[in-house]
This record gives C-alpha cells, structure tokens and sequence, in this order.
C-alpha cells in the first residue's frame, strides 16, 4: 500500500475509535515515519515543538485569556444593556441588541465557542422573560456566537496564518468587511422571522426610548466598547503587534472587571488563566499533531494527486470550491471546526493556491465554512455549549438554527463571488 | 496514591496557568516599557515562546485527565455501553503507547540539542536543551494519564458488569 493510503486509512481507523485527534494525527505520523523508514522518531517532537515556537500562535492564548475575562467578568450584559435600551421598543429589538452584542463580544474574544456560551447563560433568560420562545432566542444566540471567529481577533484566523505562514493583521482585516456583512444578514433574519412568524409571544415595551436611559447605559458600556478599540486600533495604528494587543486588552479588562465591575474577585484571578491554559492547550496541541502529520502529508505528494485527478476530471477552480465545501460542511457535521481546519488546509492550500485563490479570501471562505460547521448538527459545538450553558434542550437549539443557517449560506456564497469584500481592505491598508 | 495525583494535578493546572500569566505579563511590560522608557527587551519573544509552549503540553496533559480532548465521539456513541468501555480501554492503551514513544524522542530531542550544543539564535544564546525538557515530561505525563484513564476505564467497565449483573 502507497504511504497515502496507509496515512489515510490508519489516521481514520483511530479517528473513529474516539482517540483524540491529537494523537490519531501525530500517532499516524509516527507510525508512517518508522513503518516507511521516511524519518526518526526525534522527528515528531522536532516538528511538534518547532510547530508550537511559532510566534504567530502566542496571539492565540493570550485573546483566549481576554475571552475568558469577558465570560467570568459577565461583561456581555453590560453591552446588551446599552443597545437593548435603543432596540427594545422594536419588534425583535432584543434579539437585534443581542446579534449586536455577540458581535462587539467578537471584536473582543477570537472564539466562537466561549462567544456562544457566554452569551447564552446571559441573554437567553432576558430574551425568553420578554416572550422569545427559546428556541428562537437559542437560534439567534447560537449564530451571533459564531460571528467570534470572523470578527477580528479571530482564534481560526490566528491557526491559518500559522499554518499558512499569512500576516495576522491582514487576515483580521480580511475578515472585517465580511463580519459587518454577517452582521447585516442575521440582523434582518431576526427581524423578518420576528415579522414572518408574528410572534404575539414577543412582548415589546410601550414605553418610549429616553435619551437618558441610553446615556446611563452607554456610560456603563463605555469602558468594555474601549476594548475593540484598543486592539483593532492598536493593531492597525502600528502601535502593537497582535499578540501585544492582547495582552494590553486581557490586562486593561481584568482591570475594569476588579474594580470598576468588581464581576471578578481577585481570588478569581489565577483561574482566569488556569482555564485560559487548559482552552487553548485544547486547540494548539491539535495544531502541534497535525503540523507533524503535514510533513508525512508532503511526503505522501497527497495534494498534487489530489489535483491532478481534479484536473483530470475537468474541474474548474468553481467547481472545485462548491464540492470542498459541501465537504468541509459534511466534515463540520462530525467533527469541530478547530480540527476540520487543521487537518484539511495542510492538503487543499496548495490546491487553491494552484487554482489563483487570494490566501486571504481563502481564509475568509474557510471561516465562514467553519461558523456554518459551528452550528451544523449533530456535532455543532455552538449548539452543545449553548445548550449546556443555558439547559435548552438540544433539539429546541437545532430547530432554533436552522433559518439561520440558511442566512449563513447566503453569506457564504456572497464572500466566495465576491472575493474583493475580503481582499479590498487589507490591500488598502497594506498595499498588494 | 490518591493524594499524589491530586497534589499533582494541582501543580500541573498552576504550572500551565503560571506559565500564561507569565507570557501574558511579558509581553504586556514589553509594551510599557517600549512606549514609556523606549526600552525593549532582547529576550521578551524567546521566552514568551517558551512559556506558551510548556503550557501547551501542560495544559494537554490536563486536558486528557479531564477526557476533554477533541475526539470523533459519534462513531463510538452507537456501541452499547459495554463496547463504549472497551473501545475507551483500547485508545487510553493507545495514549499510553504514544506517550513512551514520545518520551523516547523527546530525550533523543533534548540528547540531541544538549550533545551539539545547540542555543538559540537569538541574543540570550539560551541552551535549547532546557526549554526542550518539556518535551521527555509531555511524553511522562501522557503516559501517566493513559495509565489514568486506563485504570479508570476498566473500573467503570467492571462496575457496568457488575450492574447487569444484579
């Protein structure tokens, strides 16, 4: 058997045993190392070790330290306070206030998983005591949380810059247009369901907005809305490098949520970063495993086979991306996002970079794919964290998600035609 | 043995959450000392490397005795609960296999960079070998925890069989 079909099969064979992916990818490498007499054993830690002295990475932790002050903090409510006290005398005004909120939450914390979690626990007993039936409220929660990974800092763009050896800063910028975009869509998704499905359940307030409410509010929010600030204006201004950024942004929000919150004790503090270590030692060691599987990857010439049967069965490059897609969807079905990225992007880079792909607008394309992952059942991992923060029944989330997964299509298709909403910013901002 | 483990897994969180902090703090003094004494330091990103990739394998060896690594669950979630143990039996076994294999490399890694001398490239010409350690003890603490989780495996097996049984 050619070493290709031994990696495929071997990393598959214990990929469904349950083995956690980390070891199925770099157990496989190991095994085809030795059985193939390709390299050493002192590879695999070489390579894993050498994968994980990226410096690109660092940002990595240090915005998951940020995203778990946001969550311990309950810094969301302060934000939804503010635009709900603009939005709440609409019809799906509160669920408008909370794709909003979920998006200023992305524009703080990379991840999608703690955006959806943190907003769950917060906003869905608000939005249900105001009529929203929960799995309308769940649905909405559910897709606003995946914004976390388009929205700059993104944990996903961080990956495919390390991987892909792409600036962070140009990948965060790629992502802005299209998360404004994202924005857009499921704000009117949540107005016309609110209007279509007339849900005399959902009570809006009589009262009329005050200005002064919303200046109390904003006053309160103030202070949290500065965070984005200091890091995209940070980044952009020349004035910090990404990881830098998070680091001033986690101090600056450890600051406010101690004393000016006081949502975190200050014996509160050091879990702050043992949890921050354990979430990101989850995802970079998953990187750490497959960068070892990459090399047998290369080895295995798996990508160029790939494209010459693609080139011999007449695709073109459109063609091409339809089918990865509904792959990469299938994929997202079964396993999380994280590891779909990570495994697949060592194999299909070099097949989009043969077909004249923008690497940034890959990337965007690829994150989009991976937020429709996020929410995909049965294995969606936005689905699970936000039935288990808030105890809604899986079923009611998936029945929830499911219009707004049509809204995340319609995005998705709208970034691949027009690969300039992805390009066009970071090519002004960096030059070509 | 029980107050051992929980010693244990007490240093381990703390270290991989010290080792964060410590990046995290680095690299915050980095931005304060640029800006207000224009002072960099030559050393800052080698060692933030280095505190970011110990808590990497710390945090992984964590991960595992929580069960919370990433893993393809859907295939194994139709055996009956009997099967479901024997397969969790078989992949901790398959952990442990790694582990010492990864041992091994990872002391030829370190052997390697200590016989040859290696040192960063950097100007803190620091040993290679030291932060490598972490290496040889990710392939220990793998080792242990599928030890852990083989050991807790078949107790749950045992306890399943003895419910069916009554």
């Amino acid at each position: 058997m050619s070493l290709s079909a031994v990696m495929i099969l071997m990393f598959l064979g214990l990929l469904i045993t349950g083995l956690p992916i980390v070891f199925c990818a770099a157990g496989t490498a190991m095994f085809c190392f030795l059985y193939f007499d390709i390299s050493t054993l002192t590879t695999v830690t070489f390579r894993m070790y050498g994968a994980l002295s990226n410096y690109t990475l660092v940002a990595l932790p240090l915005f998951i330290v940020l995203g778990v002050v946001m969550s311990k903090g309950n810094l969301v409510k302060y934000i939804f306070s503010f635009a709900n006290s603009i939005l709440r005398n609409t019809l799906g005004g509160i669920g408008v206030a909370a794709i909003l909120t979920s998006a200023i939450f992305a524009a703080i914390s990379g991840s999608s998983l703690a955006n959806a979690a943190a907003l769950g626990m917060i906003l869905l007993p608000f939005m249900v005591k105001y009529g929203y039936k929960e799995d309308f409220a769940a649905g909405i929660l559910a897709t606003g949380g995946t914004l976390g990974i388009l929205i700059p800092p993104s944990v996903t763009m961080i990956l495919y810059g390390a991987l892909t050896e792409q600036s962070v800063g140009q990948l965060f910028m790629a992502g802005m247009l299209p998360g404004f975009l994202a924005i857009m869509v499921l704000v009117i998704t949540v107005i016309i369901l609110a209007y279509v499905k007339r849900d005399r359940s959902i009570v809006i307030e009589k009262e009329p907005v005050r200005i002064s409410e919303i200046w109390t509010e904003f006053k309160m929010a103030f202070p949290i809305l500065l965070a984005p600030i200091i890091i995209i204006g940070g980044i952009y201004g020349g004035f910090f490098t990404p990881d830098e950024s998070a680091a001033v942004a986690s101090v600056y929000c450890l600051v406010i949520a101690l004393v000016l919150y006081k949502s975190i004790k200050p014996k509160e503090i050091f879990s702050v970063f043992r949890e921050a270590a354990q979430s990101s030692a989850m995802i970079m060691i998953i990187y750490g495993g497959v960068t070892v599987l990459g090399f047998v990857i290369t080895m295995s010439r798996l990508s160029n086979n790939i494209l010459e049967r693609v080139v011999g069965m007449g695709l073109n490059q459109w063609q091409f991306v339809i089918i990865t897609m509904i792959f990469l969807i299938i994929m997202g079905c079964f396993l999380d996002v994280v590891s779909v990225m990570l495994i697949t992007i060592p194999i299909l880079y070099p097949i989009f970079m043969t077909f004249g792909f923008n690497p940034l607008h890959l990337a965007v394309i690829y994150t989009i794919n991976m937020e429709i992952g996020t929410i995909t059942p049965p294995v969606g991992m936005n689905l699970y964290a936000l039935s288990g923060s808030t105890g809604v029944p899986i079923q009611s989330v998936v029945r929830g998600v499911l219009p707004f997964m049509v809204s995340m299509v319609i995005i998705l298709i709208i970034v691949t035609i027009w690969p300039e909403l992805s390009t066009w910013l970071p090519s002004k901002m960096y030059g070509n | 043995m029980k107050n051992v483990k929980m010693i244990w897994n007490k240093i381990e969180s703390n270290l991989a959450g010290v080792c964060i902090f410590l990046a995290l703090a680095i690299s915050f003094t980095e931005v304060i000392t640029r800006y207000f004494f224009g002072h960099s330091s030559f050393w800052a990103h080698e060692y933030i490397l280095y505190f970011v990739v110990w808590s990497v394998f710390l945090g992984a060896s964590q991960v595992l005795s929580n069960d919370k690594h990433v893993k393809l669950e859907i295939f194994v979630g139709l055996l009956p609960q009997k099967g479901q143990k024997i397969v969790g039996i078989f992949t901790a076994v398959l952990v442990v296999i790694f582990g010492i294999l990864f041992l091994v490399s990872g002391l030829q890694l370190v052997m390697d960079s200590f016989t040859h001398n290696y040192v960063s490239t950097s100007l803190a010409k620091t040993p290679i070998w030291i932060p490598q350690l972490i290496c040889p003890l990710a392939g220990i603490l793998f080792t242990f925890r599928g030890l852990e989780n083989v050991g807790k495996k078949i107790k749950e097996l045992k306890e399943l069989g003895e419910v069916t049984q009554s």
